[in-house]
């Protein structure tokens, strides 16, 4: 009988195989996980039919934790131990809680600063682990649709969303057990879903308005490049807060307050979004309402009513979006398709003032609630390797300008927003004080000119300066943002060369460490988990490194190294290999790092290599894809 | 770091060491570099690799930025001939323009006051993308003349109508605010 040959699920490196990847939509109110299936990007259901899974978590000591629709069932009967609409506080401080209260009717606990926890039953939650456990329900759905492990996932945020939103969102898909391929800008996500599917061309406006979140992204089609032009948007405004208008209309009608009734908001806003969700398609709706003992609320709200009730914030979209096009340098009338995306654009109104804007009607033809997730789909199955005569590529930009605090708490910009990403920067610091060795410096992002008006992300502890006269040391401060857009610093004192290390400490995020103690938490024999886990993870990494650079070595060795050059690689490629076979996760990191080291030159031929193919004009298609 | 990238952004391109650049042509090489050396072309691959593809496509977005724009490729040719200018300390000897700027900034700050804001608003753009214009193509004939001086005073002059391009858009922001 012939044995099979059985890999590690989704770990496979042999070309052309088929590694499991899905596309996520963590939205505010709902989430979504999609994948491509011979050739179709689609979104997958929990197996009863439901496609769409509310980002609802619920902490409960009888049932653990449930997520979904089972979850949503008990927002009005166990509102403080039911969390929704949590992607509104992602990356947030304590401090903006007090800015957020409405929307978010919970208890949290009280804290000095750091990253706000929310009271439950189970104890205090962090808004990361909230997420991670809605993506742990989507990665559990789509394994068992796809019928194994994932290699890895595109996962959406918010145009607008800024680096301690993004970095909080990989934190919790860090903890959801998932390899992120990349986080991926919702409107990109869209703009690829239907660019491919109709294969559009030219300057594509994507308007997409959620429940929690507004991002305009103005892309440039090409011949599957997707050029994002520029974008903006406003991360805290959505339906959430037509609900709220709403809600509150309705309790100034009846004459009522529900500040402290956690359970009567819950069944107002509730009947808010119900009511709005009727005036699509009818012009008056009655809302009915039980309160208190016995007493009863009936109201009728026009459709004419309700438009003014969310004008304020309609009219705020369609000045981001006036805003975004001058940005791009293109006028309304330059753009030739029009993507509505999220649930808020089925509101007739909304959709009669983009059309006003573009002077034509935005397409239809897509079902706002699920072209994120297949777009994110689409991305991922090309990341994993599984089309490889695919010529898509994003080119996506930094929404919000990275700047430094100067003297007198202004900002020195240092990255402008709508720089095309990755982005590397350089900006020269110097000491104030004779022999200083040690300099901090204060990260923040937005557009405003005095810092406390941006957000705080990081400060960086530079330390070992060497001690020189004040003014004498030339600090280079190196920032990078990546495909990500995710940002990181390093540091080298110029004129000796010295290499000063950054210590990050994130404003309003969790630190590397409380990210390991979390995810280490969650093990319940934490050491012995933990360590086959990092063993399994270091040996999937050399596995990783050792193939790509098996197939390097074979097609360019002879042309790009010397056979001295090639036996000094060889040497440290045993080393890696025969580490992997102990048992040490240490040790293979070591290896990994010195063969990384020692292949350094190889790497960058290559790549130079390349860049000299593409100086000659070489077409894409000459390209070895490997 | 021993990566090439110190190479000059025309030679990069493929394009001649001159103001006048086809934009459609630099477009088109610039995709082509992005498909070959972009992150999400090494996700399967080393930390190794990927870190030097985010250190190669920001050389090439860098080096596309600045040849995509005007004002920026002029500083840049400036630089390449060591002409360079430091925009925030220098600025150009032209008595008449430097008094023409002082009047246009005020006309900018008094625009709220105007009878009909938004009209003279898009009054003043078209008068300053025409002055762009004008000095962009000044800029391209006195480079290829060698002329660096003036060609330097051009770009100076070009930088205080990139400033008040600037300011009048944060205008029209803020007008654009108030009638919400």
């Amino acid at each position: 009988m012939a044995l099979l040959q059985i890999s590690e699920p989704g770990q496979s490196t042999a070309p052309h195989e088929h590694r499991l990847a899905a596309g996520i939509d963590l939205g505010t109110t709902n989430s979504l996980v999609a994948s491509v299936r011979s050739g179709v990007a689609e979104t997958l259901g929990d197996g009863e039919g439901a496609d769409i899974l509310p980002s609802v978590v619920r902490y409960s000591l009888q049932d653990g934790v449930t997520v979904g629709t089972r979850a949503l069932e008990h927002a009005t009967g166990d509102p403080l131990n039911t969390l929704a609409s949590v992607k509104r506080i992602m990356g947030r401080s304590v401090g903006d809680l007090a800015t957020l209260q409405g929307y978010l009717p919970y208890q949290f606990v009280d804290q000095e600063g750091g990253v706000p926890q929310f009271q439950t039953v189970a104890g205090p939650v962090t808004a990361i682990e909230v997420s991670s456990e809605i993506l742990k329900a989507l990665r559990t759905r789509a394994e068992l649709a796809l019928g194994g492990e994932l290699a890895g996932v595109v996962i959406t945020v918010p145009a607008y969303f800024d680096d301690a939103q993004r970095q909080a969102t990989k934190d919790a898909a860090k903890l959801a057990g998932l390899n992120v391929f990349r986080l991926l800008n919702e409107p990109t996500a869209a703009a690829v879903a239907y660019g491919l599917d109709h294969q559009a061309e030219g300057v594509t406006a994507v308007y997409d308005l959620g429940g929690g979140t507004f991002d305009i992204s103005i892309l440039r089609l090409t011949k599957g490049v997707f050029e994002v032009l520029s974008t903006g948007g406003d991360t805290a405004l959505g339906g959430d807060d037509f609900d709220r208008e709403i809600a509150s209309w309705i309790l100034e009608q009846a004459g009522l307050d529900a500040s402290t009734d956690h359970r009567f908001m819950r069944k107002v806003l509730e009947a808010a979004r119900s009511t709005k969700e009727s005036l699509t398609d009818t012009n008056e709706t009655v809302i009915r309402l039980e309160h208190g003992e016995g007493g009863r609320i009936e109201l009728r709200l026009e459709v004419g009513h309700f438009e003014r009730l969310i004008a304020p914030y309609v009219k705020k979209t369609i000045a981001w979006c006036r805003k975004t096009l001058r940005e791009a340098g293109v006028e309304p009338s330059q753009v030739q398709h029009v993507i509505m995306v999220g649930g808020s654009t089925r509101i007739p109104c909304v959709r009669r003032h983009v059309e006003e804007l573009f002077g034509q009607p935005p397409l239809s033809d897509i079902d706002p609630d699920k072209v994120v997730a297949t777009g994110a789909a689409r991305q991922a199955d090309v990341l994993a390797g599984n089309c490889l005569d695919s010529d898509m590529l994003l080119l996506d930009v930094l929404p919000l300008s990275l700047g430094v605090e100067t003297m007198g708490n202004l900002v020195s910009r240092i990255i402008e927003r709508n720089t095309v990403i990755p982005v590397v920067r350089a900006q020269e610091f110097t000491t104030f004080k004779d022999g200083q060795t040690a300099m901090r410096i204060h990260v923040v992002q937005g557009e405003r000119e005095k810092v406390e008006d941006c957000r705080s992300l990081a400060t960086f502890d530079l330390t070992g300066i060497p001690p020189m006269v004040g003014g004498a040391a030339h600090i280079r401060v190196t920032f990078q943002v990546d495909a990500d857009g995710l940002l990181s610093v390093s540091a080298q004192e110029k004129t000796s060369g010295v290499s000063a290390s950054v210590e990050v400490k994130p404003s309003y995020g969790l630190t590397e460490t409380e990210v390991e103690k979390m995810l280490r938490d969650s093990f319940e024999h934490a050491e012995d988990d933990m360590h086959a886990k990092q063993l399994a993870e270091q040996q999937v990494n050399a596995k990783r490194v050792l193939e790509a650079l098996r197939s390097a070595l074979e097609k360019d060795a002879d042309e790009l190294l010397t056979s001295g050059e090639r036996e000094a690689i060889d040497r440290v490629r045993t080393r890696l290999e025969d580490a992997c076979e102990g048992g040490d996760s240490g040790q293979i990191k070591q290896a990994i790092e010195a063969l990384e080291h020692a292949s350094e030159t190889f790497v960058q031929r290559r790549m130079n290599r390349s860049v000299q193919r593409v100086m000659r004009g070489h077409r894409l298609e000459e390209f070895e894809q490997d | 770091m021993n990566i090439d990238l110190t190479r000059n952004y025309f030679e990069l391109f493929g394009l001649a060491e001159s103001f006048d650049v086809d934009q459609e042509a630099l477009a088109s090489k610039y995709r082509a570099f992005q498909s070959a050396l972009h992150p999400d072309r090494f996700t399967g691959k080393s930390d190794q690799e990927q870190r030097i593809s985010v250190q190669h496509t920001a050389f090439v977005n860098e080096a596309y930025s600045v040849l995509k724009s005007d004002l920026k490729r002029a500083h840049y040719l400036l630089r390449l001939q060591d002409a360079e200018f430091d925009a925030d300390r220098e600025t150009s000897r032209d008595e008449a323009f430097l008094m023409q700027q002082i009047e246009l900034h005020e006309r900018v700050a008094e625009l709220d006051q105007a009878p009909d804001p938004a009209g003279a608003l898009e009054e003043l753009a078209c008068e300053f993308r025409q002055q762009r214009i004008e000095l962009i193509s000044r800029f391209s004939l006195e480079y290829a003349k060698a002329d660096l001086a003036a060609a330097k005073d051009s770009a100076l002059k070009l930088q205080f109508y990139e400033r008040l391009t600037n300011q009048l858009r944060e205008k029209q922001e803020k007008l654009e605010e108030q009638l919400l």
